[in-house]
């Protein structure tokens, strides 16, 4: 048990930052499908700029930077632009990783070994880590898991305590009267798609930089779309964000756990977190009451 | 009427004719973009832009055989394209088609290869009947699920793609896998399910036929009773309601349509042109088609130029790893950027936020 919760809890992270993401994207009205691009596009920065400096540090800026100027291209199309949420993010998503796929294959066509850094070690806490059973999976992990729950956190108190997260609140609920109010809705939700780039960007460097060591095309197998399953079946709430992406992480780590012990092909044990993700799907889907109003509508409210 | 609609003046006035002029400088300012950008992506790249394009050119349209290779892709992005807008007109974002296609795929190519009494076009046909229903059976649980318990069809049909993708690799690469194949690939299929080609020296096949004809169907169904209610719906859900129209069904018998007409590019796919099923068959022709619908704003005549243009974009790009040592992966990142200038013409011709 103990050994699939460190698993667990490692294969939450890059998802959980992507989820937290898109949950204050979304908290302002701005529906982001290309999460996945973003992440795709942070977690190729962040490898290269780890390739070539050793710096975690660095590689986390350059990360959440990369995904920041996918958010941006989102932001000046369809939020100053108008155009159709959905539309637009799919487009990233199709476009992100084709840039970064063709400059990946431009740069390794005739190279022999692709390059690789070394994962991430891990940060012992000591003493909690003793703790049985859980100890090791949430105090023994690597340093990108610990800056997710600190920004779990920040985002709670960012989004109940502080004026711009209440802002950010009004502009998804209804951006009319938020306007009337003299809140600035193009400003309040370009900043919440530009966290929500940038955390992508860490979520896809904590896959590359902090779980892998490497990057390869395809590498990120649909993360972000399960990020956004993640935010409707946490029903756009920080705490119920975290437990969502737990849950994922525990069937993605049961698949692995699986692989190992029961003889059943490696390709059909693949298709367990997504019938997971669908099964989630089906109980979140009937709740969704508390959806951000004009979630996916620019401030006129046309979609 | 929002407070924030600009006036509006007479039929003669020349505001008028300003605006209808004005889709169009967007299109042209947007479409430079697009070729200014993909330009500066293949320098980067290091290969040249001009090289790029003047290959790019030649090998879709230039020749026979290219313009043959051109139609051969136009095919399935214009069927999966006209069968999707039913379900896009009626607001689904329905992004299930790679997934129905891979099933589509797979069900012709089992019929293919296991009806071996049949003659040359009943197998052909019975292919063909298969891999619509196993699209259309793909698409029903997303369905059902958006229509009954209102689960969010844009993830409910990327978790099938998803499943397709795995059940393809699964079977394709154990017990379908074909004799002596490293991939996840089948057997060839015998060439009496091939099917006949159109276009002397090419490999255009019947199916373009399919398509042109999927198009004129989707012409014709505009002006239908049904096509009528789905009008009705996509302008107003509430009103379609009190007028007898019944969303449920709609939403369902639109997202089925569009999971037939994937499953019978999938037919294509296997019986024209790979002649046996890849796990891989549904890229990149599923989203392809998604966005074909989008290009041509959802309409039958854009629908067939879109098509036509994607269709030869995609042969061109595939030859400019060859020609010009580009690598193919651009012609993912060109689409993108398509996608997001339509998008971004979309919402100019919404007109700027009044401030």
């Amino acid at each position: 048990v103990s050994a699939v919760l460190i698993t667990a809890v490692a294969l939450m992270v890059p998802v959980l930052f992507a989820a937290l993401g898109e949950l204050v994207s979304e908290r302002g009205g701005v529906l982001n499908i290309g999460l996945e691009g973003m992440m795709v596009v942070g977690g190729y920065t962040g490898f290269q700029v780890m390739d070539r400096t050793g710096s975690p540090l660095l590689a986390i800026v350059a990360a959440s930077a990369g995904g920041a100027l996918v958010a941006a291209v989102m932001a000046a199309v369809s939020i100053y632009g108008r155009a159709n949420q959905i539309i637009t993010g799919f487009a990233l998503f199709i476009l992100a990783p084709g840039v970064v796929d063709f400059l990946y294959a431009q740069q390794t066509s005739g190279v022999a070994t692709v390059p690789s850094t070394p994962r991430l070690g891990t940060l012992d806490l000591p003493v909690l880590s003793s703790i049985p059973v859980v100890g090791r999976a949430l105090f023994d992990q690597n340093a990108f898991f610990y800056l997710a729950l600190g920004l779990a956190v920040t985002i709670t108190v960012m989004l109940r305590m502080t004026r711009f997260g209440l802002e950010l609140s009004a502009c998804g609920e209804d951006p009319a009267a938020a306007t009337t109010k003299g809140v600035r809705v193009l400003r309040v939700r370009t900043i919440g798609t530009l966290c929500a780039g940038a955390l992508a960007g860490i979520g896809g460097a904590a896959l590359t930089v902090g779980a892998l060591g490497s990057y390869s095309p395809g590498v990120m197998a649909g993360r972000g779309f399960i990020a956004i399953a993640i935010v409707i079946l946490g029903r756009w709430r920080v705490g119920w964000v975290v437990a969502a992406a737990a849950l994922v992480g525990v069937a993605d780590s049961v698949r692995l756990r699986l692989a190992d012990t029961v003889d059943v092909p490696v390709q059909l044990l693949g298709l367990l977190p997504w019938l997971v993700v669908l099964a989630l799907l089906i109980v979140g889907g009937r709740s969704l009451g508390r959806m951000p109003q004009a979630l996916g509508r620019d401030v006129r409210g046309a979609s | 009427v929002s407070v924030f609609e600009p006036p509006v003046t007479g039929p003669s006035g020349l505001a008028v004719r300003v605006r209808s002029l004005r889709p169009w400088w967007p299109l042209l300012a947007v479409a430079a973009a697009v070729l200014g950008v993909t330009a500066a992506l293949v320098a980067v790249g290091g290969a040249s832009p001009t090289a790029a394009a003047n290959g790019l050119i030649d090998q879709s349209l230039g020749t026979r055989t290219g313009l043959g290779e051109t139609l051969l892709r136009f095919a399935p992005l214009a069927l999966i394209a006209a069968a999707l807008t039913p379900s896009l007109r009626a607001g689904l974002f329905n992004i299930g088609a790679p997934g129905q296609l891979g099933m589509g795929a797979l069900a012709s190519g089992l019929v293919a290869l296991h009806g071996g009494g049949l003659p040359g076009g009943v197998l052909i046909a019975v292919a063909a009947l298969a891999a619509a229903l196993a699209g259309l059976v793909w698409a029903l649980v997303p369905a059902l699920l958006r229509a009954w318990l209102g689960v969010n069809e844009i993830l409910s049909t990327l978790v099938f793609n998803f499943l397709a993708a795995g059940l393809l690799s699964y079977l394709l690469g154990g017990p379908l896998q074909g004799k002596g194949a490293n991939l996840a690939q089948s057997d060839t299929v015998p060439t009496a399910a091939n099917l006949p080609t159109i276009l002397s020296g090419t490999r255009a096949h019947i199916g373009v036929l399919l398509a042109v004809a999927a198009i004129l169907a989707l012409a014709v169904y505009g002006s239908t009773p049904s096509g009528y209610r789905l009008r009705l719906f996509s302008a107003s859900p509430s009103l379609a309601e009190q007028a007898g129209v019944s969303g449920r069904r709609l939403v369902v018998s639109t997202m089925l349509i569009g999971g037939a007409g994937a499953g019978l590019a999938g037919w294509m796919q296997v019986l024209g042109v790979d002649h046996l099923v890849y796990a891989t068959a549904a890229d990149p022709v599923g989203y392809a088609g998604l966005f074909v619908a989008l290009l041509g704003a959802l309409s039958p005549v854009g629908i067939l130029i879109a098509a036509f243009l994607l269709g030869a974009l995609l042969q061109g790009g595939n030859s400019l790893q060859i020609g010009a040592g580009v690598s193919p992966e651009i012609t993912s990142a060109v689409v993108g950027l398509i996608v997001l200038a339509v998008a971004a013409v979309g919402g100019m011709r919404k007109g700027r936020f009044a401030r």
